[in-house]
């Protein structure tokens, strides 16, 4: 993990501010969350305090400091989603994996999270696992596209 | 397509203008912009929501369909030319003939599609239209995509190359004209003679505070200062609106150029993009266009021989949406907590990095290009009202059409609602939101208005970035304010405590009218009407206090919806009613005897214990102790539940 963390911090200048944000997007990516080890060598390379690294990087909710699931579904409510039901398909996914919004099942697979617009309001209500945007969400396509997640495991 | 170097003096040529007449220039351009083929093209929407419609999977099933039948096709991925509910959009062009386009073509319309246009045998269910062109043959019984109503409302400049070609293609856009604007500045004009022409043409910055764009660049002209930054707002957070993202999906040399022309006005030598992460599809085609634009040296040093240096950096933001506010936006860039920042010093004094700073947000500079190219008469010859030039609107929410658009400044919303959204009566919409949760909620009664920062201002309604949500009888209004408020209060840095607190106030007032506690006695209404009556106050001395404009305008969706529906906010309170049947809480739930079989399944999962009644007989529900939570109704096999 160290190494990865600092491929990506090879890729930008040091003592150069401007990055932190970046870079932190970019561990996260990388590594599921931001490790304290992570902040450390941050700090170091960009030449600021990791303490405050850690106040920057809380302050998005972006960013989180725990390990997180392989599949992370996040539902737009977004108003146009919010409108179209966004709240019956979170009902739905908290029913199917028994597990409430923010939380992770008990096989660090899946983790359900909202998220206020998706940017892609054309298409309500939408979400997206890792990057990839799906709509027309029945309980069929939903449950269809975890099948397709969970296969892709194996 | 020819080697890079070829290429490359193809692009000086068109820009430098040493052309004269070329025959070999004509051909590129002809070939380039699809207007000479020797074989079928065809052509796939492919920003966002063409993705989200199913285009990846369309692609992959024609690109097969062509190898199983050996037909020699050229496959390019375009943007989208806007009708999103359209999407996934796939057009053809075969040689000789117009190009036509056809809509909702998921993977497994493909072959009938194919087959129908191969073998003159069309699938007009699926037609869009054709692009007249005098050069080629038409589709007989085809119309011509620009007579439709979406298309022929709108004045498309920004947009004019809109799903025609590939966005990062930079030789198409040069083709198509692209970079001529920024190569006049930097061979013929000097900085102050940019500012002018800007402030000449009044254009109001698009991000939401109108402030004309002239002035702010004239001031970070004057200013003297080793180092200036010019920085491109494209973090668009506010819920309900993808203009931003549209934009740079589909127009990203747009972007670059109008952020050239910007830093060579100010004496900015470094620009930045602030993008929201989640935007990856538009990150990843500018990401594409700006390595294109560094090859081909319009960015970088001495670009054209002019002397000129300039670089752009791509900063992604971390999605918050006070992040957009210039001053937290600035403070992000430099790696702090995103939080604004107290004015003065404005950032055009005091910015990045303490130097002058010129923010602007992606459609203003979108904008820059043609108004330097044709002049500040040309610009202002658009516009009805007040405001000239256009703006671009995002359409979503309970319509038939979801689109992306741009109207002429002055367009009434009754208009956009009739040709772009296409509703043939407005009895349908209820209300419409635009700009956002700081914007305003609109009612029909106020649909006449037109697009039009000072007007709408005088209306005390904000136009916002121009994401436009529509609300039909289905949507809740006091849900939708509370739904808006609880946008805002998660999304307070909490800097000012009126708004940090006020918003989480009054978004439990809201929550207040729309839950119910059971066995009220008559304080409880009371209370709730004293909490409305708070949130009028409140909402003063939130707006008066905070330093930005987030929580200056958190009570708007609140005040909007009850100017314009007092008569549901009351039936909340007093009645405690929800005519749209949206508040959980304000449902009362009925056993029909006839329909109730005694199953017994309801009575055991009531969480409340409200359900009695013996097996094999009509159950009932005690309305005392239920608490509406619904799951009764939900687990009842016979539909012998109902919802008053
Ligand atoms: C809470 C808040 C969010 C904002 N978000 C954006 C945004 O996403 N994009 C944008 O261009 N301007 C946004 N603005 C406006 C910017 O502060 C700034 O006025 C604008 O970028 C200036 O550019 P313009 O003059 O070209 O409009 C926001 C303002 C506030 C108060
Ligand atoms: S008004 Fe709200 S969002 Fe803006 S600075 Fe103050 S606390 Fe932060
Ligand atoms: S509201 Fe869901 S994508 Fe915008």
């Amino acid at each position: 993990m160290d190494n990865l963390i600092e491929l990506i911090l090879l890729k930008y200048p040091k003592n150069a501010t401007e990055n932190i944000i970046e870079i932190l997007l970019q561990i996260q990516e990388a590594e599921g969350f931001i490790s304290a080890q992570s902040i450390i060598m941050l700090s170091e390379h960009v030449g600021v305090q990791s303490s405050k690294i850690y106040s920057v990087a809380s302050f998005y909710d972006q960013f989180v400091f725990e390990a997180r699931a392989k599949f992370i579904i996040r539902v737009c409510s977004g108003t146009s989603c919010y409108i179209s039901g966004s709240d019956t398909i979170i009902s739905f996914l908290e029913k199917e994996f028994n597990i409430r919004i923010g939380e992770i099942t008990r096989d660090h697979v899946f983790q359900i999270e909202t998220k206020s617009c998706l940017g892609a309001c054309a298409q309500s209500p939408v979400l997206e696992i890792n990057g990839v945007f799906y709509s027309n969400l029945t309980p069929q396509r939903i449950r269809q596209i975890i099948h397709q997640c969970k296969s892709s495991l194996q | 397509m020819k080697n890079l170097t070829q290429n490359d003096s193809y692009v000086k040529n068109i820009l430098l203008g040493k052309n004269g007449k070329n025959s070999l220039l004509e051909e590129t351009t002809s070939i380039l912009t699809f207007r000479k083929n020797s074989k079928p093209i065809i052509f796939i929407g492919s920003a966002t929501c063409g993705i989200v419609a199913g285009s990846l999977e369309t692609k992959l099933t024609l690109i097969e369909y062509l190898k199983e039948r050996q037909i020699d096709a050229e496959v390019v991925e375009i943007g989208c030319s806007c009708p999103c509910s359209f999407e996934p959009i796939v057009e053809v062009k075969l040689p000789g003939k117009n190009r036509i386009s056809f809509k909702n073509i998921t993977s497994d319309k493909v072959e009938a599609v194919l087959d129908g246009l191969f073998n003159n045998d069309l699938q007009f269910n699926n037609v869009i239209g054709q692009y007249f062109d005098e050069l080629h043959h038409p589709w007989e019984n085809v119309i011509n995509i620009s007579d439709l109503p979406f298309f022929s409302a709108q004045k498309r400049i920004l947009l004019k190359n809109s799903g025609l070609y590939t966005p990062e293609n930079i030789l198409q856009y040069v083709a198509t004209g692209g970079y001529k604007s920024f190569a006049k500045c930097i061979t013929q004009y000097k900085p102050q003679d940019i500012c002018n022409i800007v402030e000449e043409s009044q254009l109001e910055g698009r991000g939401g505070g109108g402030y004309q764009t002239g002035r702010k660049w004239n001031a970070a002209l004057q200013i003297a200062a080793g180092q200036k930054y010019l920085i491109c707002n494209a973090n668009e957070s506010d819920t309900g609106s993808f203009i931003v993202r549209r934009l740079i999906e589909n127009h990203p040399h747009l972007l670059i150029e109008g952020i050239a022309i910007a830093s060579f006005a100010i004496g900015a030598s470094k620009a930045y993009v602030f993008i929201r992460n989640d935007y990856n599809k538009a990150i990843e085609v500018l990401s594409k266009a700006l390595q294109q634009a560094k090859e081909y040296e319009l960015i970088g040093s001495n670009i054209l021989n002019s002397g000129t240096n300039f670089s752009i950096v791509l900063v992604q933001s971390a999605g918050a949406f006070v992040c957009g506010e210039e001053t937290a936006l600035i403070n992000s860039i430099a790696g702090k907590r995103g939080m604004p920042s107290a004015k003065p010093p404005f950032p055009v004094e005091s910015g990045l990095f303490d130097f002058p700073t010129v923010v602007n947000s992606a459609e203003t500079l979108c904008n820059i290009p043609s108004i330097i190219l044709n002049g500040p008469d040309w610009f202002k010859s658009f516009g009805k009202l007040n405001s000239f030039g256009t703006k671009l609107i995002s359409i979503a929410g309970k319509t038939k059409t979801t689109g992306f658009a741009e109207i002429e400044m002055g367009v009434s919303i009754t208009e956009v609602l009739e040709n772009i959204a296409g509703f043939e009566s407005q009895e349908e919409i209820k209300a419409l939101q635009i700009g956002g949760p700081n914007g305003s909620c609109i009612p029909p009664s106020l649909f006449s208005i037109p697009i039009d920062y000072q007007l709408m201002k005088d209306k005390e309604i904000r136009m916002g970035s121009g994401g436009i949500v529509l609300f039909d009888d289905t949507t809740c209004m006091v849900d939708l304010a509370k739904h808006y408020m609880k946008f805002i209060k998660n999304e307070s840095c909490g800097k000012c405590i009126p708004c940090r607190e006020g918003t989480r106030k009054m978004f439990e007032i809201l929550e207040n009218i729309t839950i119910s506690q059971k066995n009220e006695g008559g304080h409880e209404t009371l209370d709730r009407f004293k909490g409305v009556m708070q949130i009028e106050s409140l909402a003063n001395v939130i707006s008066d206090t905070s330093l930005c404009g987030l929580g200056k305008y958190s009570p708007n969706p609140f005040l909007s919806t009850l100017k314009w529906f007092r008569s549901e906010y009351e039936e909340h309170i007093f009645d405690r009613k929800c005519k749209a049947g949206v508040c959980q809480h304000l449902k009362s739930y009925y056993i029909h005897v006839e329909k109730c079989t005694g199953c017994n399944a309801c009575a055991v999962r009531c969480p409340a214990n409200a359900i009695l009644g013996n097996k094999l007989q009509p159950h009932f529900i005690l309305q005392e102790l239920c608490t509406s939570c619904g799951i009764c109704f939900e687990i009842c096999k016979f539909s012998s539940i109902s919802i008053q």
